[in-house]
């Protein structure tokens, strides 16, 4: 009588659950998902249809103004400026609509930088381009970056090991 | 006296137990969430390599320009290697219709030995070109991998590079590659 004491007792009290080793994975896991979100870079592709090509290239992207070329449409920063199918009636290889929101940001940087003189406009630009955009039309927007006085003019890629 | 004694010997092993219940609900929360906002491919970036722009006044660059400029151009059927004035080679699309950057490497490694100051190129393609080739036109004219002795070691090749179409007069290199055809 005295022996099932115990044993009675230990059957009242709720089972407990060990989560202790659960609680360091999610808490590792958490601490990294946190720093790679914060270490995220500064490249998010604004539009939804957008494939990278692929380089060997290792050189790490900068906080820039970004031209997006999608499949459809054209985008600076965030904005959607022009879409492709108007494009294409265009002649000459200046894009007008790019050219504009271009010459928006030139002129506030330059206002910042007129304030600020720790602030420099370095005029540099990072397209984030789909793959499969013909060369025509990436000539038209370099042409245009250039001449709206964003002359250095890098490309995005997705980084990928060297196979060989 | 004997259960009371069992109680004071169960109360402390009752308060181990941490209350991580506010916490738990945090990292439910949180993870889930940074795991579909996190990005795991890698992005970085190719610089493109813009020429001074000549002087006011100076004209168009004379063709046969003093300094041979190695230019690849990019057409439908594969890739044409210039050094100058003068093609080099043609490299053929492979069987399966894709470009052979790896065979361009190895020809512009040759081009490289016998200019090994120079740093920039030319790649020039047709409108149709997709972004994709390009890129890895300019991956293969950039750097090559080079096996020395149980290590592979990246030689850089011509890193400044300038891109142009073909026959367009505006951004064409010394030469028009497209008009020799």
């Amino acid at each position: 009588m005295n022996r099932r004491t115990p044993g009675s007792r230990r059957h009242l009290e709720p089972p407990r659950l060990n989560l202790t080793a659960m609680v360091d994975v999610f808490t590792v896991l958490l601490v990294f998902l946190l720093k790679s979100f914060a270490a995220e870079g500064t490249l998010t592709a604004a539009a939804q249809n957008l494939e990278l090509p692929s380089s060997t290239s290792s050189l790490t992207p900068q906080a820039t103004i970004t031209i997006t070329v999608s499949e459809d449409a054209l985008f600076v920063d965030d904005e959607r400026v022009a879409e492709l199918a108007q494009l294409a009636g265009i002649d000459g290889l200046y894009l007008p609509a790019l050219g504009q929101a271009l010459k928006v940001r030139v002129d506030k940087a330059r206002f910042i930088a007129g304030n600020n003189t720790t602030v420099a406009f370095q005029g540099k630009v990072t397209i984030l381009g789909d793959k499969k955009t013909p060369f025509a039309l990436l000539e038209r927007i370099m042409y245009t970056a250039s001449a709206s006085e964003f002359g250095d003019i890098a490309l995005a890629v997705y980084q990928h090991s060297r196979a060989r | 006296m004997l259960g009371r004694l069992a109680q004071g010997r169960r109360r402390p092993v009752a308060d181990e137990a941490i209350h991580i219940v506010a916490l738990w609900n945090l990292m439910i929360i949180l993870i889930p969430f940074l795991l579909l906002s996190a990005v795991f491919s890698q992005t970085s970036i190719l610089n493109l390599y813009l020429p001074p722009p000549p002087p006011p006044g100076a004209g168009k660059t004379p063709p046969g320009a003093p300094t041979p400029k190695p230019v690849v151009s990019i057409v439908r059927d594969g890739y044409l290697v210039s050094d100058g004035p003068t093609v080099v080679a043609a490299i053929p699309l492979d069987a399966e219709g894709r470009y052979q950057a790896r065979k361009l490497t190895d020809l512009l490694l040759q081009v490289k030995t016998s200019i090994p100051d120079r740093l920039d190129i030319v790649i020039l393609s047709e409108a149709t070109i997709p972004y994709e080739t390009i890129v890895q036109t300019m991956d293969a004219s950039r750097e090559a991998v080079v096996e020395q002795e149980e290590h592979r070691e990246a030689v850089p090749l011509f890193p400044n590079i300038s891109l142009g179409q073909i026959g367009r007069a505006a951004l064409a290199a010394p030469i028009d590659v497209g008009d020799r055809e």
